[in-house]
């Protein structure tokens, strides 16, 4: 790659400043302060972006003006053109713009492809260097640069065998590392650890199991002891409480006992239910009397109530007309409405009828309702309507007719004319102008050949025809031909053939008639067309004109003829059908008559006025047929009122024989009637419930009559009852009995305490056995000393039962440990994870082991390399270094991982650069860099080269070797020299052609 | 022969109850987890249940119920209660001790009482015991327990047939013929057993189940009811043994494990993407599932060959990220297939003896890493110490300098030629996949 030319915007003191650069080397010569340094900045700057000052100040401010960057063309050696722009006004990238060949436009990715992965540092210190950095050694062996040294005959591209190193061993770390905490192996080493160590404390399981076993076997012996001593004072503890618990009753039982031996037993011989024998007959008694006395109050009462009532039986004697009449003068009051609508109604009809015969002109009733207004007279008026109206209009349709047929033949026989010529004629006329025609061809074909035979003719167009048809000939001919067995000799045939045609066709014209003859032709035809002329009509001198206008004429004067001959069948033919339609004309008319003799008669036959229309008559017919109806009604109606009349007075008849009938006055006024009727029917309902009342009292009153007997037998019956008990019982009053049966019950209270005091006591000994003594124990022993042994074995039995209950606990404990054990599965588990962690450990011990070695072995590979083979690079600057110094060092050794590098005279010891003069240590730096530059382009894109200054230090002579060496150099990179002294420039530029000046 | 009552009888042992499983080095989910937890005790209870429903008329075990080194009582209380669970269907049971549950008077608990229809035979000499069936004898069993962990002793040979015995069963726990790889516990020879008059050996001690003698007399070893490390692959049971009225023995193969361990192996070689790889080995856990009897799998991947994916294999976290793919797929519910780990052995796809003898870094690795190799067989003595030097003072730190690493890492410590030739081999492709990779990076 070659800066093809530098622009700079704006930087430093540049402004809008600009520098077009040579393929090879271009020296840029300036004085001091002429901007070198400041054009090498830029283009570090253009490249790699811009750097940052530590006191803030901005590195190269576009002081002089423009914006501050600019930009580089750079050719690759494709051939490719690129364009790298940056502008920023701080440090860092700025804003970077990289233009390829094809107008695509990139960033820093497509800048550093194109830089070759050749960062700051490496551009710095190799590429674009000055006295400065070629003084420092430091500069070659940053790292990055070192690592260049070695990687680069290493084959290993841009990495060395340290990186490598380093990554396989951050990989092995990963694994373990002395020290390291989070290590996998680390972590799994300490796991194993611990799960050893548990597993250790769980081996003890089986020591612990045979303890616990032979433990078990001992407390369930102390168990079996324990619970033998324990059930024994719990007996004895028991037994004490149960003494105790006997005083009480013991002393109870004696008293009760005694109380019984002393007492009355007067009362033991009295039945147990004597007293309630007695009270249950005293109830009995005193149930008995009470209720005959109430039955006699309620007879009274009810006598007392039956006195009291009396029934009506004459009323209850018209119960069924009372009431007839009841429900037949609610129907009187309905009669009195019907008959006053019946009364309306018939009013209304009689004015109707009125109003229809006064529509028919004021007849009688009885006359209009002698009319026949039946269903078939009104079809009859209809059907007679029907045929006047058709007659008529049939008639009127002919009368039509007839008129405009008559108007028609009048026309047809005004237009018709008569011609001069007849028909005949006419054809005789057209005949012989037809002839004349004829004739004139004729004539024509006789000039013609007359010409002809004069030889003075032209020749004729008929002959083209003829060719035509010759060539036609010859080709059937020769197909004719070749249809033959022997095409070739067949075509020849045909076409002899075809000439032989052609040649009768080409002769037959010239034969004709002779001349000779021809005049006499023509007289004849002269002579024939004066008769066809005078046949004709014509004049015999008459030119061809006047003979074609009067073939015209007479073709005009032919169809002529023709339309007149047409128009006299159609007059004809009118005049017939005029003379047909009066005579239906003639018919209709009688018909016309038939039809309205016919309706008169009608009317006639129904004594209705001659003159009426059908239509009319219809509307007589309809007003017969309302009227009819209207009387039906109105007599109707009349029928109805009379009815009323009479039921009405029915009613009054019968009401006034019931009111004679029971005595009663018949009121004076006829709208009192109703009322009456309902009076009565109130007094029947009252008289029927009085009626029943008494029944119902009857009744009960019989009833309780026959239900009072029984009830004093009864009460007798208890009394004798009462004195039989106390006679039983040997006693005379009720109130003896009730004494001792109270002292009889008082001791069989006693008794029954006895025997539940003895029951308590038996529960307490345990059996019935065992009483005597219990309670000769209870009496004989204190209650005081009996708690005190009580307690005692209360206490030993709870002291048993806790120790057994320990024992019980421990046991169980012991049980559920051996069972545990016998199950247990965590010492398996762990030993599973043991293995399983032992197998990773293994493994990745080994992936460590595996790097370890690997290590190792590139380690040993490094230094042997190190050892045996040098560099290129090394070699390459060696050249360089031999050509700078006139070859009085032969060899350069870069001993990898070491800080400093040797040179080796041609003769003597080798020297660090230490030992060297200043100017011999520049020239190695200077030689080793171009070993760089040149490995560098060996494997990417060259980059240009940069120096400022850097032959300063050197003598002459070698000053003039190195710009040789930069020269070579300059055939394969392309190299930018800043200078301020004008002699640097000719050594390196003898010829002042690539010299640029900055001035 | 005279006829006699045919009988059928169960032969197990190698029970190794309530032993850890060995050899899981990856996390495993809780149910795989749990599963492998309880499969010794869950396989035993498979064996009582097949000695219920094939009605066997008594079941021999021989040795090895739990070992000694790793003993629970839960171990053994599973196992009485096996035990017990046939007496109480009146399947007597007879029971030699091996090495790793020897009658030494401390493994087993002295207080775990085990059913009257049990015998153990003792330490002392050869015991035997009839098999009684209606009142009548019909097999005899003959055994001897270990004393001690290690009997050095040929106890097979003092077994010897008496006479009148129906059928006579040598019970054992013996390693016949020195096989390697196991303790050479009780060593005898085929000679030995067929010198016994035995009519069926029910040998203990070897895992793998399989015939010793196919007659006369037919010696079977029953190997373990559950396989429990990597190498215990493909079934494991015990046997049912019927013998007919002519006496004459026949063995059926009983399966009884729960998860069976399997190693797959897929070479890398014309695959080219990720998604083939995947694909290709879910085809053969697939296949492997197929072939598991409806058992759960505890797989062990092996990548082996050479090709492009190599290098992805080699990224940080690939092999992590494979497994838990896989595993989503596989492991989710029993019967699962749970890929328990994958090793990668490929190669990357470079000619590695042309890189050799490139004059370049890689070039320079390669040469160095066969120089450390070489140093093995070197006859050198300097260069050979020199290099072991190098390797062991590079495997310091952890196994030797950190005292955790010290006490717990013992078994995997490189500490021979051979283990070195191991990482030797792996570091190389390490190494190199970084230089490559660098490389690459240009």
């Amino acid at each position: 790659m070659r800066i093809e030319r530098i622009e700079v915007d704006g930087f430093g003191r540049f402004s809008d400043a600009h520098w077009e650069l040579a393929e090879g080397m271009t020296i840029l010569l300036g004085a001091n302060e002429a901007g070198k340094t400041t054009l090498l900045n830029a283009i570090r700057a253009l490249l790699f972006g811009f750097e940052s000052t530590r006191d803030g100040r901005t590195w190269y401010p576009a002081f002089a003006g423009g914006r501050r960057g600019g930009r580089l063309v750079l050719r690759l050696q494709s051939g490719e053109r690129w364009t790298v722009d940056r502008h920023g006004d701080r440090g860092g990238a700025g804003a970077l713009i990289v233009e390829a060949p094809n107008g695509n436009r990139g960033g820093q990715e497509q800048l550093n492809a194109l830089l070759g992965g050749a960062d700051r540092d490496l551009f710095n210190n190799i590429f674009a260097f000055g006295l400065g950095e070629l003084e420092a050694f430091s500069s070659l062996s940053s790292e990055g640069v070192s690592s260049r040294i070695y990687g680069a005959g290493s084959g290993l591209g841009g990495s060395s065998v340290l990186d490598l190193e380093r990554r396989l061993r951050t990989d092995q770390e990963a694994a373990y590392k002395a020290r390291g905490q989070e290590q996998t192996l680390t972590r799994l080493l300490s796991r194993i650890e611990e799960v050893r160590g548990r597993i250790a404390e769980l081996e003890q399981q089986p020591a612990e199991y045979q303890a616990a076993v032979t433990e078990l076997a001992g407390l369930r012996d102390r168990h079996a002891e324990l619970r033998s001593a324990r059930t024994t004072a719990a007996e004895q503890r028991e037994r004490l409480r149960r003494v105790l618990e006997a005083q009480g009753p013991a002393t109870r039982l004696t008293a009760l006992e005694l109380e019984l031996s002393q007492g009355d037993a007067g009362g033991d011989e009295l039945p147990g239910d004597a007293e309630a024998v007695l009270d249950r007959l005293l109830a009995s008694l005193h149930e008995a009397e009470a209720a005959l006395a109430s039955l006699d109050e309620s007879i009274v009462t009810a006598e007392r109530r039956r006195a009291a009532l009396a029934v009506d039986e004459a009323i209850l004697s018209e119960v069924a007309e009372i009431n007839a009449l009841r429900d037949e003068r609610l129907i009187q009051e309905q009669r009195a409405a019907q008959h006053e609508q019946a009364d309306a109604a018939a009013a209304r009809l009689g004015g109707e009828l009125t109003d229809q015969l006064r529509r028919v002109g004021g007849w009688s009733e009885d006359r209009l309702l002698a009319v026949d207004d039946s269903l078939a007279t009104i079809e009859a008026t209809r059907e007679l309507e029907r045929r006047l109206v058709s007659t008529r209009a049939a008639l009127e349709s002919l009368q039509q007719r007839t008129e405009t047929g008559r108007a028609a033949v009048d026309a047809a026989g005004n237009e018709l004319d008569e011609d001069d010529l007849d028909d005949r004629e006419i054809s005789a006329r057209r005949a012989a102008l037809s002839e004349l025609d004829d004739l004139r061809v004729t004539s024509a074909t006789l000039d013609e050949r007359a010409r002809l035979t004069h030889g003075d003719v032209r020749p004729d167009r008929s002959w083209l025809p003829a060719l035509v048809t010759l060539g036609v000939l010859l080709l059937v001919g020769s197909l004719v031909g070749s249809y033959l067995a022997f095409p070739v000799h067949g075509m020849v045939v045909g076409l002899l053939l075809g000439l032989t045609a052609a040649a009768v066709m080409l002769v037959r014209p010239v034969a004709g008639p002779p001349v000779r003859d021809l005049d006499d032709e023509r007289r004849v035809i002269a002579t024939r067309r004066r008769e066809l002329l005078a046949r004709a009509g014509v004049d015999s001198d008459a030119d061809s004109e006047t003979v074609s206008a009067a073939a015209d004429d007479l073709a005009a004067k032919r169809a002529g003829l023709r339309a007149a001959s047409q128009q006299k069948v159609r007059l004809a033919e009118r005049r017939e059908a005029l003379q047909r339609l009066e005579r239906e004309c003639d018919a209709a008319r009688s018909e016309q008559d038939a039809a309205v003799a016919a309706w008169r008669g009608f009317l006639a036959q129904r004594e209705l006025p001659e003159n009426l229309s059908p239509e009319a008559a219809r509307q007589v017919l309809a007003v017969v047929t309302a009227a009819r109806r209207l009387t039906g009604e109105r007599d109707e109606q009349l029928q109805r009122l009379s009815a009323i009349a009479d039921a009405a007075s029915a009613f009054d008849d019968r009401l006034d024989a019931l009111l004679a009938r029971l005595g009663r006055p018949i009121p004076d006024q006829a709208t009192l009637r109703p009322s009456t009727v309902v009076a009565l029917a109130d007094e029947v309902q009252r008289a029927g419930s009085d009626r029943r009342h008494a029944e119902e009292l009857d009744e009960s009153l019989r009833e309780q009559r026959g239900r009072r007997e029984p009830l004093a037998a009864a009460i007798e019956a208890a009394r004798v009852a009462l004195a039989g008990h106390l006679a039983q019982c040997n006693l005379s009053s009720a109130d003896e009995l009730r004494r001792l049966a109270a002292v009889a019950a008082a001791r069989r209270a006693r008794r029954q305490e006895v025997r539940e005091v003895r029951a308590t006591l038996i529960a307490l000994a345990g059996n019935e056995d065992a009483l005597g003594g219990l309670v000769d124990e209870a009496r004989a022993n204190d209650p005081a000393s009996l708690e005190a042994r009580r307690e005692e074995a209360a206490a030993a039995v709870t002291r048993l039962e806790a120790e057994e209950s320990e024992t019980l606990t421990r046991e169980g404990g012991l049980s559920t440990r051996i069972a545990q054990l016998e199950t247990a599965e965590e010492l398996g588990a762990r030993r599973q994870e043991l293995a399983l962690l032992q197998a990773r450990a293994d493994a990745e011990s080994r992936r460590w082991a595996v790097r370890a070695v690997a290590l190792a072995l590139l380690g040993e590979t490094r230094r042997r390399y190190e050892r045996e083979r040098q560099p290129q690079v090394v070699r390459d600057a060696e050249r360089y270094f031999a050509t700078i110094t006139d070859g009085r060092y032969a060899r350069i050794v870069a001993p990898p991982g070491e800080g400093d590098v040797r040179v080796e005279p041609l003769t003597g010891t080798s020297r660090t650069t230490d030992q060297l003069s200043r100017g011999t240590a520049e020239q190695l730096y200077l030689a080793l860099r171009f070993g760089l530059i040149e490995q560098f382009g060996r494997t990417t894109e060259p980059l240009p080269v940069v120096m400022d200054d850097i032959l300063v230090n050197f003598d002459r002579d070698r000053a003039a070797r190195a710009a040789g060496a930069i020269r070579e150099l300059a055939t394969r990179h392309q190299v930018i020299f800043f200078t301020c002294h004008p002699q640097t420039a000719e050594l390196l530029d003898p010829d002042g052609v690539v010299t640029l000046s900055l001035d | 022969m005279p006829s006699i009552q045919p009988f059928r009888f169960l032969h197990t042992g190698d029970l190794h109850l309530d032993s850890p499983f060995e050899g899981v080095s990856a996390d495993a989910p809780a149910h795989v987890l749990a599963l492998i937890r309880g499969a010794t005790t869950e396989a035993w209870r498979n064996v009582v249940r097949t000695a219920i429903d094939e009605r066997v008329d008594f079941i021999a075990v021989a040795g090895d119920v739990f070992e000694n080194s790793s003993p629970t009582l839960l171990g053994q209380t599973r196992f009485r209660d096996g035990l017990s669970e046939l007496a109480a269907r009146d399947v007597p049971s007879f029971v030699v001790h091996g090495n790793h549950d020897p009658l030494d008077g401390r493994s087993w608990a002295p207080s775990l009482s085990f059913p009257e229809l049990t015998h153990r035979f003792g330490t002392t000499a050869v015991e035997s015991v009839p098999v009684m069936r209606g009142g009548l004898e019909i097999a005899r069993v003959y055994g001897r327990s270990f004393d001690r962990p290690a009997v050095t002793a040929n106890y097979a040979a003092a077994y010897r047939r008496e006479a009148d015995v129906p059928f006579a069963i040598g019970l054992l726990h013996t390693n016949v013929g020195d096989r390697p790889g196991h303790g050479n516990y009780a060593p005898c020879s085929v000679g030995d057993l067929r010198a016994s008059g035995m009519d069926y050996w029910a040998l203990g001690h070897i895992h793998k189940p399989g015939v010793v003698l196919e007659a006369d007399p037919l010696a079977v070893y029953c190997g373990i009811p559950q396989g429990r490390d990597p190498g215990e692959t493909g079934a494991r049971g015990c046997y049912v043994v019927d013998v007919d009225a002519s006496g004459t023995p026949s063995a059926r193969f009983v399966a009884t494990d729960l998860v069976r361990w399997q190693h797959v192996e897929r070479s890398i070689d014309g695959l080219t993407d990720d998604e083939a790889l995947q694909r290709s080995l879910g085809r053969s856990l697939a296949a492997a599932s197929e072939e598991a009897d409806g058992r759960s799998l505890v797989v062990r991947l092996r990548l082996t060959g050479r090709g492009q994916l190599h290098g992805h294999l080699r990224r940080s976290g690939y092999l992590d990220d494979l497994r838990e793919l896989l595993n989503e797929e596989t492991a989710a519910a029993p019967p699962f297939v749970w890929v328990e780990s994958i090793r990668d052995e490929t190669r990357p796809s470079i000619d590695l003896a042309a890189r050799r003898d490139t004059p370049d870094f890689v070039g320079d690795f390669l040469r160095t890493v066969d120089a450390a190799r070489r140093a093995e067989r070197t006859t050198d003595p300097e260069e050979h110490d020199a290099w072991m030097a190098t390797l062991r003072t590079a495997v310091a730190p952890l196994f030797d300098d950190a005292p955790r690493g010290r006490r717990h890492l013992r078994a995997s410590r490189p500490d021979d030629a051979a283990l070195f030739a191991e990482l030797l081999d792996e570091a190389e492709i390490i190494g190199l996949d970084l230089l490559l990779a660098a490389e690459e990076d240009r």
